[in-house]
């Protein structure tokens, strides 16, 4: 290896060059690792297939540095690399010469983003659609209607149990929405009865003894953006029916106030109660259930969804990796079964909290069972693989659900969904052919 | 028709385009009994990458041939029931003489010509053959067969 090659493969950047055909013929380690490409099968292809940039048709860097035998600069570009992940990164292209001044070719140097940008969107909360981690089909079903959610101006009510999301879906909505306004977020159980209504309507100078000056409320925040009102299950009576005015008459008036004031805020609600059995027990008004439950959302909880689990854990992984400045890479197949098997209670808040945990405890690259949190390692559901396949016949037709079953256990690992069965391999695979699986 | 299977390849020029959400047009292709009925070339008419699925699903469409995608719209695309041959490099015809034979498999690198230059696939990508990406075409009773069916 040349000093060059030495140099090189020691930056931070990811460099490649190219003829002028955009054949590569030089492509650096960083370039190796923001790609997912080995150089020996990137070296003789063209840049475009292997380098997948967002701007390749539009506005080629290195076509216009060569082209214009100038340097060129873009920012806020992406790739997707061989694993299917978007990386944000930043280019550099420049014109190669000999030295004679005729142009050899282009090299390309490039900058990987992803911390920067995972950082920006932690900060902004900037979720998108894009951002829900799953390949649940109930979610991916709701993501797919998101967007028409989004661009209507209806109620909407999320429910789910604490900590599977609901928040990061109102503001999807609310980013998807287009609205210019703010999304404005209020916790309607950690507000006293005595403020929730000041809080969310605002007060006139004047109102009451400690009124000194004008106070907007939260609808006024929201003006011409999202009002997000979670634990709405907990909101206090007389406060309901303020609200059910809002939904109705699209005016509310503050404390202290006479003149009803307009709203155009969009009303995004959450809870994790069962709201009807709430109108049921009396406990919440019909009628505002009814505005509020135009559109519906529901999001399973985490112990329904484990194919998640993997997915979710790389996410938080790479999310942690940015916020802290460690390097780790992933976790061990014996601690992702002990994070599998538990069961979550507080659901994906509470996995990203497993993983934090996991971030201080972990002095390798690798997350292994000992840095897990004693609540995962003692509260293991029993899931006893030999159990597991005593549920389905050993011989005849397996049910497909059965074989879906074990293909989402073992995350489409078909050995080891046939392990789970109970089969061999070839014995799924023919099972799987006769529901035309396959 | 039940037996007609339908694919769409999102195209930069004659190639397959190297990004889903950055073709120029897309190939829509029906096949019956192994051979091709209809095929037709229309703008890419989307925007956003939940467009293409509705899109791709009003068409019937079982398998989608393309270049690089995001790993979540492979999920999106798998939970709708279709095969994902994603990160092929080939020219489109060369792409659909491969798919008719039974041997197209994701990260294809096919040359000009249709002669098979490798993969970019390495043991990293394994966790994409959620699906064993062949067997839309071999179902049919079409296509080369390989590997351990013949023992079954």
């Amino acid at each position: 290896m040349s000093i060059k090659d030495i140099i090189l493969d020691s930056i931070a950047e990811g460099v490649f060059t190219v003829d002028r055909d955009f054949t590569i013929n030089y492509f650096n380690r960083r370039a190796e690792f923001i790609t997912g490409i080995s150089r020996e099968k990137a070296i003789g292809c063209k840049c475009y297939d292997v380098f997948r940039v967002n701007i390749c048709n539009t506005n080629c860097a290195l076509k216009n540095a060569i082209k214009d035998d100038a340097k060129y600069a873009v920012n806020n570009v992406d790739i997707i690399n061989s694993k299917g992940k978007k990386v944000p990164i930043s280019i550099n292209a420049s014109v190669l010469k000999d030295d004679n001044g005729n142009i050899l070719g282009g090299v390309e140097t490039f900058l990987d983003q992803s911390e920067v940008s995972t950082l920006r969107k932690t900060i902004k909360a900037g979720y998108s659609s894009e951002d829900i981690i799953s390949q649940n089909k109930q979610i991916h079903d709701m993501l797919d209607i998101l967007p028409d959610i989004a661009e209507s101006t209806s109620t909407v009510l999320i429910e789910g149990d604490s900590g599977t999301g609901k928040e990061l879906i109102a503001r999807a909505i609310h980013n998807l929405s287009g609205r210019k306004g703010r999304f404005v977020a209020v916790n309607c159980a950690s507000l006293p009865e005595s403020l929730i209504e000041s809080e969310l309507f605002g007060y006139e100078k004047g109102a009451f003894t400690d009124a000194k000056k004008n106070k907007p409320g939260r609808f006024a925040l929201a003006k011409g953006g999202t009002l997000f009102l979670d634990e709405i299950g907990e909101l206090p009576g007389t406060v309901q029916s303020k609200l059910l005015r809002v939904l109705q008459e699209k005016v509310y008036e503050p404390l202290g106030g006479e003149i009803p004031i307009p709203t155009d805020a969009r009303i995004v609600s959450a809870t994790n109660r069962n709201l009807k059995q709430r109108v049921e027990e009396k406990a919440f008004r019909q009628d505002l259930f009814y505005r509020l439950n135009v559109i519906k959302l529901l999001l399973p909880p985490l112990n329904q969804r484990k194919e998640d689990i993997p997915l979710l854990i790389e996410h938080f992984i790479n999310k942690m990796n940015a916020i802290t400045g460690k390097n780790i890479q992933s976790v061990s197949e014996d601690a992702l079964e002990l994070l599998t098997n538990y069961d979550y209670p507080g659901n994906i808040r509470e996995l990203e909290n497993v993983i934090e945990y996991a971030f201080v405890m972990c002095k390798e690259r690798v997350i292994e069972p000992k840095y897990l949190s004693k609540d995962i390692i003692t509260n293991q559901k029993t899931v006893n693989h030999n159990t597991f396949s005593e549920q389905y016949p050993r011989f005849g037709l397996i049910e497909k659900d059965q074989i879906v079953d074990a293909l989402h256990r073992s995350y489409g690992k078909k050995s080891k969904a046939a392990e789970l069965l109970g089969v061999n391999r070839s014995t799924l695979w023919r099972q799987m052919k006769k529901h035309h699986m396959v | 028709m039940e037996h007609d299977i339908k694919i769409a390849i999102p195209l930069t020029g004659e190639r397959v385009a190297h990004r889903l959400d950055c073709a120029e047009s897309i190939l829509w292709i029906t096949f019956r009994d192994g051979l091709i009925v209809y095929k037709k070339k229309s703008k890419y008419p989307f925007e956003q990458c939940r467009f293409s699925i509705q899109h791709f699903l009003d068409y019937g469409v079982r398998a989608l041939i393309c270049g690089a995608l995001e790993k979540h719209m492979v999920y999106k695309l798998s939970v709708h029931g279709i095969t994902v041959f994603q990160w092929v490099t080939a020219d489109a015809d060369d792409a659909v003489v491969a798919f008719q034979k039974g041997e197209l498999s994701p990260f294809m690198i096919i040359e000009p010509g249709g002669r098979k230059r490798g993969s970019w696939s390495g043991k990293n990508n394994r966790d994409y053959d959620v699906q064993d990406t062949t067997a839309i075409y071999r179902s049919q009773g079409r296509g080369r067969r390989k590997g351990r069916r013949g023992n079954e």
